[in-house]
């Protein structure tokens, strides 16, 4: 140990001998660390605002059960897809008692039309769980990154208009949908008398394949988040949809647990319940295909992005630094020279040398995180507006922090350092004390 | 004719890079290796956009210019461009033939289709279909994944996603094959079955009368797109137009032959003559090319990010290399001085020297990018891309002028670093340098 404590401080006062060249190499660390993590940073934001947007804002859950294709199915044959009333009795109870479980939710969807005066639009309803509503309202994750698209104000008016118009189904459009709602009826529909404000017709089929109809009424809008879906989704209450078609049955039901790391072991439990009670369910998490397209996709395109980025720049400043500290090494041949004709054994030299690197290398990453760390709270700041793609409308530009992807790219430039100065000494070291001392320090 | 100095000092450089050939090797990997990161890089993203510009001007029948009614928004069913105003642009479409490759109508439908006790909502599009094949080209003249591409009127196609929606029963695999820019589909007949392949296509006029009519399925397509998929239908302008009982248009299509930069003005101040209350938008510029567009935006922030890193770390290292160098190189700097070598002479000896290697190192750089994209995109790598529908290959676009543009960028930023590096020791006096 007191050994090692003379090798640091030897190692420091050689960094700040050759202090110009050290801050230079620093000044490349740095900067390439910083940059990876502001890069990594805007990808790991898209990963959290998805999930949460995916989990809470869409209410697909961490876990969804449903039949067996009945998420889609019960789009066009709700008769067989949706789950009965004792299935959905058998199921609660399964997770009833759950510790890691935070909440149960149901859903349910079904295709209409919502016709205002003269003008239809086909739709999809996705029927929300005011309970989960209520629950997204304080989750930290929905605060933090999908806080634009919240609505608190939506739940007393939803309570307010049940009270006063109680045969009334509630819809919240899209943006986009709203637009069709707000629209003027035009001259050349004449014969259209305008409907009053807000106040639709929803015209579908029940789950018996009848004809449904209803009055409706958009009390304020709701996007998905999602550019593609607000072209066509509509929400609704899972009561009023559940009305509309005639049924007490439900699409699926979502899971919430309180920590992702409880997720594999819920998600085991719950394969085994299903499969002890016979029933024929299917449990997909929020990152599988059909439950969370855009989650896997966009995280995905970015992700490949992201690899090839750090693979590039990894390379880049591997070779920088392997040339910078052959350089630095090269030049004091005659002092690796000395150390070793007053004995110092080469493995004590190369330790010399390879604290030198990884000092200079932390001090470096140091100063890149404090750095990114100032840039993504400046960005944050300034609340600039961007659009990325798939995404509706703009958001507010952010840059997330995820500890272990910062300690896995920190750990990688460590790496490459130590790698580049352990070569570049062993390789010096392979020549005679008396030909170091003789060495010039040219390469 | 032949200045003597300038032979003289570039053989003194050529000379000395190779004297100091490991410093010289350093500055050529730095170099090469910088630009192959940043020419990848930046031909990845142009392989992105190849591929997103493909999606919609081939494959979705975008053709390069959309006309539409002035203030036409997605809530449109039906379009507006009135038979008169369609008259009028056959007048253009006849006058500038030589200029316009393919026309294709298009009409927004939306209803219901049902197939006996299935039924499921559409949105979809009627489309002309003998110019719609000519305007996908060879590469996607043949678009259905099952079945086969609309031929007749009568025919429908439906998105894939709504046939396994509606029951229907098909092979979901073997139906891509690798082509010049991402896959295409086998043009080959592949079987389907959707009940009787008989539908009960239903939709709302813009009266709100409803009308409906028998149609064939005949094939089944994949639209890129998985929720667009799922409620997805082409068919027949003819068909459309008579289902919706209209002969408006939501848009047209044109196909430039030559420069569509060209053919944009003339239509643009065709419209404006003739006082047609209608719009010409280049395809990369529309609405429904918002998605390319954000896409693009995106990755151009990451293309200067990359740039600004990578460059940033070359420069610092070829400074670093070059200080190294010409501190070395001190006394034989005093002695270039003290035989007559004036400040600027040196000065181009070096920078001659920095260009040598900057040459050799984007030279290797360009060679080793070559052979790293041809292997990427041999090796046909699939990931998901956002929305979209199918994976998509990861391939690189090596283009020349993004070599140029790199190398131009790389070699500038060498350039610049050394020049900072050797006038720092040039302004030390010639005794100061030869001590």
């Amino acid at each position: 140990m007191k050994r090692f404590f003379w090798l640091l401080r030897l190692a420091s006062l050689n960094l700040l001998r050759n202090s110009k060249r050290n801050l230079i190499t620093g000044i490349a660390l740095a900067s390439s660390f910083s940059g990876i993590l502001l890069f990594t940073g805007y990808v790991v934001w898209v990963e959290k605002y998805l999930r949460a947007n995916t989990v809470f804002v869409n209410q697909s859950g961490h876990l969804l059960i449903s039949r067996p294709n009945g998420l889609e199915d019960q789009l066009t044959k709700p008769r067989t897809a949706l789950l009965k009333k004792d299935e959905q009795e058998k199921i609660e109870a399964m997770l009833k008692g759950d510790a890691d479980v935070l909440a149960v939710g149901k859903g349910l969807q079904s295709m209409m039309m919502i016709i205002k005066d003269c003008r239809s639009r086909g739709v999809i309803a996705i029927g929300r769980d005011e309970g989960i509503d209520r629950l997204s309202l304080g989750q930290p994750d929905v605060l933090k990154w999908d806080y634009e698209l919240l609505k608190p104000e939506q739940i007393p008016v939803l309570a307010k208009f049940r009270q006063v118009s109680p045969k009334e189904a509630a819809v919240f459009p899209s943006p986009i949908l709203q637009k069709f709602i707000d629209r003027k009826t035009s001259s050349k529909q004449a014969g259209c008398e305008e409907s009053a404000n807000g106040s639709l017709q929803l015209l579908g089929r029940t789950t018996t394949g009848e004809v449904a109809a209803t009055d409706g009424r958009a009390l304020g809008t709701q996007s998905t988040g999602l550019a593609i879906l607000d072209e066509r989704v509509i929400y609704m209450p899972v009561k009023d949809l559940q009305t509309f078609i005639e049924t007490d049955s439900v699409g699926y039901y979502t899971v919430y647990v309180k920590s992702l790391l409880a997720l594999p072991s819920v998600w085991k439990r719950l394969h085994e319940d299903v499969k002890a009670s016979g029933l024929d369910l299917q449990i997909q998490p929020f990152f599988s295909e059909n439950v969370g397209l855009y989650y896997i996709g966009s995280v995905g395109f970015l992700g490949t992005i992201a690899a090839f980025f750090v693979l590039l720049v990894s390379s880049v400043v591997g070779l920088s630094l392997f040339s910078l500290f052959s350089m630095s090494v090269t030049e004091r041949s005659m002092e690796i020279g000395l150390l070793a004709a007053l004995g110092f054994p080469a493995k004590i030299v190369i330790w010399l040398f390879e604290i030198e690197a990884v000092l200079l290398c932390l001090l470096s990453l140091g100063t890149g995180l404090l750095v990114a760390i100032g840039l993504g709270d400046l960005i944050f700041k300034q609340n600039i507006r961007f659009s990325p793609p798939g995404i509706a409308g703009d958001t507010h530009f952010t840059i997330a922090w995820e500890p272990w992807v910062m300690v896995v790219i920190g750990l990688t430039f460590l790496l490459v350092s130590y790698v580049s100065i352990r070569i570049v000494t062993v390789l010096k070291l392979k020549r005679s004390a008396l030909s170091l001392l003789q060495d010039a320090g040219t390469l | 004719m032949k200045n003597p100095m300038t032979d003289t000092i570039s053989r003194l450089a050529i000379a000395n890079s190779l004297a100091h050939w490991r410093y010289s090797l350093s500055t050529i990997l730095i170099m090469g290796i910088g630009l192959l990161s940043i020419w990848m890089f930046r031909g990845y993203m142009l392989k992105v956009g190849d591929l997103y510009r493909d999606h919609f001007t081939v494959r979705s029948m975008f053709g390069e210019i959309l006309i539409e009614p002035e203030n036409a928004d997605n809530d449109d069913k039906i379009g507006g461009i009135t038979g008169n105003q369609q008259q009028s642009l056959q007048t253009f479409f006849a006058q500038d033939a030589d200029s316009i490759e393919a026309v294709v109508r298009f009409l927004k439908v939306d209803g219901q289709i049902t197939f006996g006790a299935e039924n499921s909502l559409f949105d979809g599009l009627a489309y002309d279909i003998t110019s719609g094949e000519k305007i996908r080209s060879e590469k996607w003249s043949w678009n259905a994944v099952a079945g086969r591409p609309l031929k007749a009127p009568g025919e429908i196609v439906l998105g894939r996603a709504m046939a396994r929606l509606l029951a229907c029963e098909f092979d979901s695999e073997h139906y891509l094959e690798p082509s010049d820019n991402g896959h295409a589909y086998i043009a080959k007949e592949r079987p389907f079955t959707c009940g009787s392949n008989e539908g009960q296509v239903s939709v709302v006029t813009d009266k709100g009368q409803i009308r409906s009519q028998s149609m064939k399925v005949v094939g089944l397509m994949d639209v890129g797109f998985r929720d667009l998929d799922r409620t997805w239908m082409m068919m027949d302008i003819q068909d459309g137009q008579l289902l919706l009982k209209t002969n408006e248009l939501s848009w047209i299509s044109l196909k430039a032959r030559g420069s569509s930069v060209k053919l944009l003005d003339d239509v643009r101040v065709y419209l404006a003559e003739h006082r047609l209350p209608l719009v010409a938008t280049p395809w990369d510029k529309h609405r429904y090319t918002d998605l390319y567009r954000r896409t693009m935006g995106l990755l151009r922030v990451f293309e200067v990010f990359v740039l600004s890193i990578l460059s940033g770390i070359v420069g610092i290292s070829v400074f670093n290399l070059m200080s190294k160098i010409v501190s070395e190189r001190r006394r034989e700097i005093g002695l270039l001085r003290s035989v007559g070598f004036n400040s600027r002479k040196i000065l181009r000896l070096f920078l001659t020297e920095s260009i040598f290697t900057s040459i050799l190192g984007l030279s290797i750089g360009a060679a080793a990018s070559l052979g790293f994209a041809n292997v990427a995109n041999r090796l046909g790598i699939l990931y998901k891309a956002g929305i979209l529908s199918e994976p998509v290959p990861f391939a690189i676009n090596p283009e020349l002028s993004l070599f140029v543009s790199t190398a131009l960028i790389l070699g500038g930023v060498s350039i610049i670093a050394s020049l900072t590096a050797v006038r720092k020791a040039l302004r030390k006096t010639v005794i100061e340098c030869l001590m």
